[in-house]
């Protein structure tokens, strides 16, 4: 799945984010960000919530600019690892559950209200019962082959 | 009675009784706190909430006076907030639930803050900050 939304975000600005106490900063430097709402149950402990939404990145446009070196993992899956701030608890990168090098950032670390493009729901049959889904995106089983691998 | 627990399964409370009322919180610090489009946090008493941390995981983050926000130091699970003024109340942050839970929301609340990636299309009611107490009470708040 390549999708270009070369018509979002043609600012040179970069994406920015950090955790809820502000140790941890990022910058994504990109055109745009897609993103995907996933409901494993995973996700769901890691973040709270219903479901997560990561927005990907590959490592080359990701700068850390605050904070990187606090940045603590919990291998949530072999060889998957979702990394939090120690001080507030806030999840803020899954790394290496696609089986490439891509990086999921949880969209609402992003600051402000950054353009993302939302492509889809995943593990979909992981679904909470006080939860509904209301848009008539695409849903997958699982991790949709290719998401997450289109670069910019 | 529910029961729930953090990612790494460390940490483990149970419920005696029922939780309160929820809505989806799209505020900015739910938004932060959870990564995630929108807060879903239910009340309980304190005294009917029991956990179960043997290694003593659970960290407190104050996020703004006299406001404390439970997380597992070993994954980073959300688990419940209180606020001080207000101790014998907790507000559990439903993802971390094992057991069913069958209420559903009864109201979207800081749709003022709610990020332009989420698109909110239920019919359920849409406040720009706090729901009015007839909609929804969220025990154990800062709700008016
Ligand atoms: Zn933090
Ligand atoms: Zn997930
Ligand atoms: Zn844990
Ligand atoms: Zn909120």
């Amino acid at each position: 799945m390549t999708v270009h939304n070369s018509d979002i975000n043609h600012s040179l600005e970069p994406f920015s984010g950090s955790c809820l106490c502000g140790s941890i900063k990022f910058e994504i430097h990109r055109k745009y960000l897609n993103a995907i709402h996933c409901y494993c149950g995973m996700c769901r402990k890691a973040h709270g919530t219903a479901f997560s939404t990561h927005a990907l990145a590959t490592p080359s446009q990701v700068q850390w600019t605050e904070g990187k070196s606090l940045l603590t993992g919990y291998e949530s899956s072999p060889g998957a690892y979702r990394e939090f701030c120690p001080v507030c608890g806030t999840h803020i990168l899954v790394h290496g559950q696609s089986g490439d090098d891509s990086l999921a950032f949880p969209a609402g670390t992003i600051n402000g209200n950054p353009a993302l493009t939302i492509l889809g729901h995943m593990y979909t049959d992981d679904l909470v019962s006080w939860y509904v889904i209301n848009d008539n995106l695409p849903q997958h089983h699982q991790w949709p082959p290719g998401f997450g691998s289109n670069d910019d | 009675m529910h029961k729930g627990s953090c990612l790494c399964a460390k940490v483990h409370y149970s419920i005696e009784g029922e939780l309160s009322d929820f809505g989806y919180c799209h505020c900015n610090s739910c938004r932060k706190a959870s990564g995630s489009a929108h807060g879903a946090n239910s009340g309980i008493a304190r005294a009917n909430f029991k956990l179960s941390d043997e290694e003593d995981l659970v960290r407190e983050f104050e996020s703004s006076p006299g406001k404390f926000r439970a997380f597992c130091s070993r994954c980073g699970s959300p688990l419940y907030a209180y606020l001080t003024k207000s101790r014998d109340l907790i507000r559990i942050r439903l993802g971390s639930l094992d057991s069913h839970f069958n209420k559903t929301t009864k109201a979207h609340t800081f749709v003022s803050d709610k990020a332009c990636w989420e698109s909110i299309a239920d019919s359920v009611p849409q406040f720009a900050e706090w729901a009015p107490r007839e909609v929804l009470i969220q025990t154990g708040s800062k709700q008016p």
